[in-house]
């Protein structure tokens, strides 16, 4: 019986082989193509791998803070999306609704930065990425009544479930004191009453009991970031595959620590194959071998995105993975993001 | 306080003196949610958390001490009550005595962590405890204050948030140890205005 980690190495090792064929590019095109974007060379590959064409990888790598919507979620604990988007438009903002979701607000212009409206100092809103909003859309934790955010950060997560459901405890996990720290002001800020913190590897979540709904997003290279001058950051291979060992741990145990007809929401700020498809694929196959459960990918729910990738570097997985939903930022107008839900029966 | 302190109900002469601030501002009290308790009682200072019954039940009931539950929402030092941020989102909506209400002006200047000085104040409702809620026309809470001669001191102001920097910055107030707080407990519940 192989374990999950086996099976990520091998998938690893197949992409690796076909990012050093250049995904399809000729060299010297790709260093050019990696150069004039600031990425590095095994990136352009892995996207010309994903996503085909060259017109579609130099829309990846041109695609910049300007393309992405720059988005806003209503704290609807103290106030509607409608009534905040008054008081902004007041102030000189103009909004528009984020249709995907139901508080999000899409801000064309605003005179002074998000931040520094006193709404956003009271309370009444969070600024967040238009993709790093539906994740927990996804999980849909209304009616939950124990619900992990196994890796949470600085809570922008945590809260926006907060939102969804204010009754039911939120556990949340990060092994960052200085995240935790924030996330305890970003609670207080945003009235949410219900989150336990604690301090600690989310490989350990198995010590604190079954949940019915998980939210992994978990730490990942980030390459969805990289339209922000923040993270864009030349990433190679073995950054990739570094992340994508931590993050199959990490979603074993989560799985693990789902109760029977439990739902997991995986999710990363990247769109790259290995750490997103790759990942959940040998995880589950893992499981389903060693007994630990029967798991199957479900819809999002979500009513916009890409299909999963099921083809990538010689690697085919089953149809069920088109269930994942991914988002680019030149074709969606939102960070890099990939997200997945799964039902433990 | 310690950095790292238990979490564990609090006495009930804690509850007595977090009651008596809550009153004076909010005759409605603290409404659903529970009032936990972090640091030794009666030496230094003790953290105030609001915490959602649920969640209080998680934080106390699991077999790993939390880093936080709830929301921080007082300390209590010397017997005295500072309120702090998190008293006034556990107030929204319900304040109703013991506040200032005050113009667009005084709120710019109280939110850059300035005190509010008279002609800034449209209403007042006097405070038996000394400090005030200072609340926008909206009666959105704005941070807490204390009269000093003529104005109004800034004791905390929701601007912090900016202020700070590094968002978060500071020493943590609730990082609990596995101490067993057995012996220091008192059976925590909501605290209402008497009925």
């Amino acid at each position: 019986m192989r374990s999950a980690l086996e099976r990520l190495s091998e998938g690893l090792a197949l992409a690796r082989g076909a990012v050093e064929r250049g995904g399809g590019l000729a060299p010297r095109e790709l260093a050019a193509l990696a150069e004039r974007h600031g990425a590095h060379p095994d990136q352009v590959a892995r996207y010309a791998e994903l996503l085909g064409s060259r017109e579609e990888v130099e829309g990846m790598l041109g695609a910049r803070e300007g393309d992405v919507m720059r988005t806003l979620r209503a704290n609807t604990l103290r106030v509607d999306r409608d009534e905040l988007a008054s008081r902004l438009e007041a102030k000189g903002a103009s909004v528009r609704p984020y249709r995907h979701t139901p508080y999000g607000l899409v801000v064309e212009e605003s005179p002074i930065p998000l931040a520094a409206y006193h709404e956003h100092l009271l309370g009444l809103f969070y600024i967040q990425g238009p993709a790093s909003m539906l994740p927990v859309l996804a999980l849909s934790p209304e009616g939950a009544s124990r619900i992990a955010d196994a890796a949470a950060g600085v809570g922008g997560k945590a809260t926006q479930i907060s939102q969804h459901n204010p009754r039911s405890p939120v556990i949340a996990l990060d092994v960052s004191e200085r995240k935790l720290m924030a996330l305890k002001a970003n609670a207080s800020r945003l009235g949410a009453f219900n989150i336990v913190a604690y301090l600690m590897d989310a490989r350990g979540i198995g010590s604190l009991g079954e949940f019915d709904r998980v939210l992994l997003d978990a730490p990942c290279t980030g390459e969805g970031l990289m339209p922000f001058a923040r993270g864009r950051r030349p990433r190679p291979q073995g950054e990739v595959e570094s992340a994508a060992r931590v993050q199959v741990e990490l979603l074993e145990s989560a799985l693990r620590s789902l109760g029977p007809g439990g739902e997991l929401v995986y999710s990363t700020c990247s769109t790259n194959f290995e750490e997103n498809e790759l990942v959940v694929h040998s995880v589950l196959e893992a499981l389903e071998d060693s007994g630990a459960g029967h798991f199957s990918l479900v819809d999002t729910g979500l009513d916009f995105g890409d299909a999963g990738a099921v083809e990538y570097a010689g690697i085919s997985l089953p149809s069920q993975f088109r269930l994942c939903r991914r988002f680019y930022p030149h074709r969606h107008a939102t960070e890099g993001f990939t997200i997945c839900r799964i039902r433990r029966s | 306080m310690p950095d790292k302190a238990v979490l564990r109900r609090c006495t009930r002469e804690e509850l007595d003196l977090i009651r008596s601030e809550v009153l004076c501002h909010s005759s409605g009290g603290l409404v659903g949610l529970d009032v936990l308790c972090a640091g030794a009682p009666g030496s230094g200072c003790v953290e105030v958390l609001a915490v959602h019954p649920s969640a209080s039940a998680e934080a106390l009931g699991g077999g790993r001490p939390p880093f936080l539950a709830g929301v921080h929402a007082a300390r209590i030092c010397g017997g005295r009550v500072e309120p702090l941020m998190g008293l006034l989102s556990a107030l929204w909506g319900g304040i109703d005595r013991g506040y200032l209400i005050v113009d667009e002006r005084a709120e710019a200047v109280f939110l850059y962590g300035r005190d509010v000085l008279p002609r800034g104040v449209i209403r007042r409702s006097p405070s038996p405890c000394g400090t005030y809620a200072v609340l926008n026309r909206r009666r959105e809470p704005l941070g807490w204050a204390r009269r000093r001669g003529r104005v109004y001191a800034n004791l905390v102001d929701a601007g912090w948030y900016l202020r700070s920097g590094l968002r978060g910055r500071g020493r943590p107030l609730c990082l609990i140890t596995a101490q067993d707080s057995a012996n220091t407990a008192s059976r925590a519940r909501p605290i209402h205005a008497p009925t």
